[in-house]
């Protein structure tokens, strides 16, 4: 990420543990403090009660937007929405980590942070200063599959931004000492978030064991030492290959006029030269797992934690979507099975939590347990190794299912309430789906999945071939 | 390709001016008012029940009692157990957010227009009449006890807890909001059953509605919702919270040990001043200017110019009370005596040697004002700032009397404001970081021996 967020940055397991860190808040436009948020989770799992489950399920109206394709190959899509007097613009760049070469990882997120050091008529840094002067908000982000740059402004600068994001795309400034000023800054972004956390380096420790090929074995932010050896010639290259407009996909949403807005975008963006080659695409594939894979670690951490993972599919397959149910029920939160068993009834861990990574290529659903003092790691694992197999032999009930499938409903709406947000939507199914309509259509796919595929899916993903158990110990523990 | 295309910024329009929507509001024979706005972006409604106290308003002896209690009242109310409310509110996909600030509880929940009704039945079962049952109690106390031990290993958090214990003492703002180990291990039930009973209370508490319904609906809804709400007999003392807190802080340099950590975890500030000073406006632009944007100044020196740092900031956490100025930032060890002289300097500047300049100004103006609107795009940001104004005893006209405000402040304002509130003689510096690694250059800081803190 480019910078930090309004809301102040905490790490996952504080997140995870739904802790509020800090009663030290931040003056912001509006005057109105910044909270760091205590969100009270459902404590515990639904008894089998007999009231009807109200249904959320009534379809929100669908995505108006339109998309056009420039002769260049640059993807634009157009949102209008005339409720607030802002526009939002999100330009895609379809290059995340998982396209960096041996030795450069980290090379897209420290690239990331070149786009803002200038370009033919723009100053180094003038872009978010720019930004800044008309009150709006600029970020941008990097993570396995994408690059995103973002802005919203008050409706009547979208020229400006138009103008900026096409001057980058055509053209990049860069110079050693800007480079190696933000390379340093991008170290500082690593130790902040990865080597000054507590278990900041367990995402890096799960997938480095996890993968042996793809390079999801690298974590976004990369090594230090791969960082320290990146050069300009690197920048160089990157801009020329991937920032390309046959690479590029743009979101304009909000209160515009359409004709005009598409006239600006011609004139800005339609004389970026094609690419002079294809976009690479040739990411290694991770040849499949075979053999249960078990693993032992030390790290300099207070407590054990243990990890049982699984390689499962990809975001768009058929199976995503009840894998989605699956990881809801399984580990989302405190009202989830795997926290409820190993946290709430057994005290066996301290606390527990997990995900499915649902992205471009096929990754994996993890659960993670810190184990309590005085509890037995092989036991946490026989724990979190159970509740899997207890989905596969006896699936969710229906009243798990309608719950999932009500609160999927109200995330559903809830989160295309923003411009940004309706944006995202587009522009993800856009360049991950390569089908935009996809942005609309899973809510009917997700109010339609049925027991018996969330059951079917359980089975299909979670044998123990596919499994990775990685046990994390304190250094020096002897455990 | 030509390049005249992209050569010359495009020229705008004038901004519209920003107009908030209407607000009515009624109060109940028991004092709750309810205030409701219509917002029709999406049919979504978003409460927000605003009580005073916060965990300022925790007794002396039971820090982090406002925020157990407020933890403990979604685990069983109105004869549902707490299984029976979390699946109550996930059927009805009510998105439930409790926030303890220094000043106020915040409850507020975001749900689908048609589930209103329901929505509201829920909340205020929550706030009228939780079990606050022994085991819920118990169980939720352990949770906090483990979240209070994780936090020791998360420098930002040991920072906040230190450096608010440096600057208030024992002052009602000196804790976070979670408290200590030792006074949630002195805690019990009853503790939490007294406190709801004197803080759970309709006086001088505010329910905001902000969604897809009509005005009179809404009002009426609320209404019914809370009308048999019994009004306490005990409201809360707030003389302590809002009486003044030590000016001269206890220790001008500060250090919590981390050996062995990447980063020096890094607050500079002092005392400033309270949300009803007469000089906000200016306050507020003299802040986004040193540190409160990405283009501010610590943040362009120390990360743009230095590379010490992913971040550099400042912000004034204006409270009911007199709440703190504060820099923050994470820096790679070995810098860490070096960005703290340039912290402090750039502090120091701006009181004189190098005043606002015009072009800042007008940069910090426009980022203020052009971007207003923004803050006000979703029902839930729209109740959550009408909470903020009730907390605060602002007029309804607060939001379109902004704009104007912040444009009239002028160079002689910020540099007024600057010398009146930020006081080099006052800053105290905290480190939570490896403390052997650096003991040897903070000596160049001239700011004496540091006190040594346990985490």
């Amino acid at each position: 990420m480019r910078h930090f967020p309004t809301r102040r940055l905490l790490s996952w397991l504080v997140r995870a543990a739904g802790v509020a860190v800090a009663s030290g808040t931040f003056l912001v436009a509006s005057g109105l403090p910044l909270d760091a948020t205590v969100r009270l989770e459902a404590a515990v799992q639904a008894p089998a009660a007999a009231a009807p489950a109200p249904s959320t399920a009534a379809a929100p109206p669908p995505f108006q937007y339109e998309r056009v394709q420039l002769p260049n190959g640059l993807t634009v899509i157009y949102h209008q929405d005339h409720s607030t007097p802002i526009a939002h613009v999100q330009l895609w760049y379809h290059v995340g980590s998982k396209d960096e070469r041996p030795g450069r990882t980290g090379f897209a997120h420290l690239f990331e942070h070149m786009m803002f050091k200038g370009s033919r008529n723009v100053e180094p840094e003038q872009h978010t200063s720019m930004i800044s002067s008309v009150g709006g908000r600029a970020n941008a982000y990097t993570n396995e599959d994408a690059t995103v740059y973002w802005q919203t402004v008050p409706s009547h600068f979208l020229p400006m931004v138009l103008w900026m994001e096409a001057d980058r795309m055509a053209t990049l400034r860069v110079d050693e000492r800007t480079f190696i000023n933000e390379r340093e800054v991008v170290k500082e972004e690593r130790r902040m978030r990865i080597e000054n956390q507590p278990y900041g380096r367990l995402n890096e420790i799960i997938y480095a064991n996890a993968f042996t090929t793809h390079p999801y074995r690298h974590p976004v932010i990369g090594s230090m030492a791969d960082l320290e050896s990146a050069t300009i010639d690197d920048v160089r290259e990157f801009h020329r290959t991937y920032y390309v407009p046959a690479n590029a996909t743009m979101v304009v949403a909000g209160d515009f006029d359409m004709a005009e807005t598409q006239q600006m975008v011609t004139r800005y963006f339609g004389r970026i030269p094609k690419a002079e080659r294809e976009v690479p695409r040739d990411i290694p594939r991770e040849p499949p797992q075979t053999r249960e894979k078990r693993v032992v670690v030390e790290e300099a951490w207070p407590l054990p934690a243990v990890v049982v993972a699984h390689h499962i599919t990809y975001d768009g397959h058929p199976d995503a979507y009840p894998l989605h149910i699956v990881s809801k029920v399984l580990s989302d939160g405190q009202s989830s099975r795997i926290f409820r068993r190993l946290v709430y009834d057994t005290g066996l861990a301290l606390t527990a939590f997990g995900g499915a990574n649902i992205i471009e290529h096929p990754n994996l659903f993890y659960a993670v347990a810190l184990v309590n003092p005085g509890q037995s790691v092989a036991e946490v694992e026989r724990a979190l190794i159970a509740e899997l197999d207890k989905l596969k032999t006896d699936g969710i009930t229906e009243r798990e299912l309608q719950r999932a499938k009500n609160q999927f409903a109200r995330d559903y709406i809830i989160g295309r309430e923003s411009l940004q947000q309706k944006a995202t939507h587009l522009a993800h199914a856009e360049v991950l789906h390569a089908d935009i309509t996809t942005a609309d259509g899973e809510f009917h796919i997700f109010q339609n999945i049925t027991r018996e595929d969330v059951q079917r899916v359980a089975n299909t993903y979670f044998k123990p071939e596919t499994r990775l158990v990685l046990h994390v110990l304190p250094r020096g523990s002897g455990q | 390709m030509s390049r005249v295309d992209r050569s010359a910024l495009p020229s705008t329009e004038a901004a519209p001016a920003f107009r908030f929507p209407r607000l009515e509001r009624r109060v109940l024979d028991n004092g709750l008012e309810v205030r409701a706005l219509a917002h029709h972006a999406v049919p979504v409604v978003s409460l927000v029940l605003l009580l005073p106290g916060g965990s300022s308003a925790d007794p002396a002896d039971r820090p982090g009692l406002a925020a157990l209690t407020a933890d403990l009242v979604d685990e069983g109310s109105g004869g549902r157990d707490a299984l029976e409310v979390a699946d109550r509110l996930a059927r009805l996909g009510a998105d439930l957010d409790i926030d303890v600030t220094a000043d106020a509880t915040v409850i507020s929940m975001t749900t689908l227009a048609r589930f209103l009704e329901p929505a509201l039945e829920m909340l205020g079962e929550i706030v009228m009449a939780p079990t606050l049952a022994d085991e819920d109690f118990a169980r939720v106390r352990g949770l906090r006890l483990d979240r209070l031990r994780q936090l020791r290993d998360h420098a930002p958090a040991v920072a906040e807890r230190a450096f608010a214990r440096i600057i208030y003492g024992d002052h009602p703002y000196g804790h976070l909001s979670i408290g200590t180990e030792a006074a949630l291990g002195a805690m019990t039930a009853a503790d939490v059953r007294a406190f709801h009973q004197r803080a759970y209370i309709p006086q001088g508490t505010t329910l905001v509605m902000a969604g897809d319904a009509r005005h009179a609906d809404l009002l009426e809804a609320g209404v019914r919702a809370f009308a048999a709400w019994p009004s306490g007999a005990l409201p809360l003392d707030r003389t302590a919270a809002l009486a003044a807190p030590p000016l001269v802080p206890a220790e001008r340099l500060a250090i919590v040990p981390r050996p062995g950590a990447a980063q020096s975890e890094l607050r500079i500030g002092h005392l400033c001043a309270s949300r009803d000073t007469p000089d906000y406006h200016a306050l507020l632009l003299l802040n986004t200017v040193l540190g409160g944007q990405f283009v501010s100044r610590v943040n362009l020196n120390l990360r743009e110019d230095k590379g010490y740092t992913y971040g550099a900031r400042t912000g004034i956490d204006l409270r009911r009370g007199l709440g703190p100025f504060v820099l923050q930032m994470s820096v790679q060890t070995e810098v860490t005596a070096a960005a703290i002289t340039e912290a402090l300097r750039e502090i120091d500047l701006i009181r004189g040697a190098k005043p606002v300049t015009d072009l800042e100004r007008d940069l910090a103006v426009r980022s203020l004002t052009l971007g207003y609107p923004r803050g006000f795009e979703t029902a839930q940001q729209v109740a959550r700032s009408v909470a903020q104004l009730a907390l605060h005893g602002l007029p309804d006209s607060y939001f379109e009397a902004f704009v104007p405000a912040i444009s009239d402040v002028g160079l002689a304002d910020l540099t007024r404001v600057a010398r009146h509130y930020l006081d080099p003689s006052r800053l105290v510096t905290l480190i939570v970081g490896d403390h052997e690694s650096i003991a040897g250059s903070l000596r160049s800081l001239n700011l004496g021996e540091p006190a040594v803190l346990g985490v």
